[in-house]
């Protein structure tokens, strides 16, 4: 792949990443210029694509990010969200992403299809692993971009993240 | 604008709670709020009780969004419903489509307060 593409899907998914993560959990993230050493995910969460092109994105974030995430986006303290809320959570923030990323990328009339059956938690291990059988990994449209982020929590939105009661299940 | 009932349709409990939450920003605090996880439970749940307004996703197990629209489309007691559709993707439909098969308003998600006052006044 050429260089300015590259270039061009880090640029979009930079950007996808700022307007997902300020839309959905109120956190401003600024891009670093170096990864830090000390920088460590522990699981990954990634959804398959299947038009435009077919492909894989995947989500590498450290646990503390992930938790400050699910914690904006659902108003409550991690402890109290079960492991179904804190998956969902998560699934919908990459599917959110990952559809802006693609909107911006292809333009906005392309065809998108995602599959996302069930959430897929692997290890960033286990995921190179698997991404790594043969006639995929070798194959020119593989990406694997890296670049450190910070959030931050910019204004306190509490008032915008109570849970309300008046909500019935079909 | 005033939407007594509004039935949201999404498979995803999270975006569930964020189209509730904007919706409510946005003005519609008063609301009642109810929820399906498919079109198929949707289109249950509507022949037991009347909503005001329908929030729908596309991509959903079971029964899409487009196949859910349709439904509502051919059925006498849902087809003046309004429908806004809010997803984070295209479907295979385009947006001049959906808005021909009586869908209200597109909304992308993510999904905010501004989006949806903007939306209900340009095409509501």
């Amino acid at each position: 792949m050429k260089k300015r593409n590259i270039i061009r899907i880090k640029e979009t998914l930079i950007s996808a990443v700022i307007r997902t993560f300020s839309d959905m959990a109120f956190i401003d993230v600024e891009v670093l210029k170096e990864i830090p050493e000390e920088l460590t995910c522990s699981h990954i969460i990634h959804i398959s694509l299947s038009a435009p092109e077919h492909g894989e994105i995947a989500l590498f974030l450290p646990s503390d990010c992930k938790r400050m995430i699910v914690e904006n986006i659902y108003g409550s303290d991690w402890t109290s969200l079960n492991p179904t809320e804190i998956d969902d959570c998560l699934l919908e923030i990459l599917n959110v992403l990952a559809g802006n990323f693609l909107t911006e990328y292809f333009g906005a009339e392309v065809k998108l299809n995602m599959i996302y059956l069930y959430p897929n938690f692997y290890s960033m291990r286990r995921w190179i692993r698997k991404m790594a059988l043969p006639n995929y990994f070798l194959t020119p449209k593989i990406i694997l971009l890296r670049f450190p982020l910070i959030l931050r929590k910019p204004i306190d939105k509490d008032s915008m993240l109570r849970k309300d009661s008046n909500t019935w299940n079909a | 604008m005033k939407y007594k009932k509004i039935l949201i349709v999404d498979d995803s409990a999270t975006s569930r709670m964020i189209i509730k939450r904007c919706f409510e920003i946005a003005g519609f605090y008063d609301s009642e709020y109810y929820e399906a996880e498919d079109g198929l439970k949707a289109v249950s749940f509507l022949r037991r009780n009347k909503v005001d307004l329908i929030l729908s996703d596309l991509k959903m197990p079971k029964m899409d969004g487009n196949t859910f629209i349709q439904k509502l489309n051919v059925t006498e007691t849902t087809k003046h419903i309004p429908v806004v559709v809010i997803s984070s993707m295209g479907s295979d439909l385009t947006e001049e489509q959906l808005l021909n098969k009586g869908v209200q308003a597109i909304i992308r998600k993510p999904l905010s307060p501004e989006k949806v006052v903007n939306a209900l006044r340009l095409n509501l």
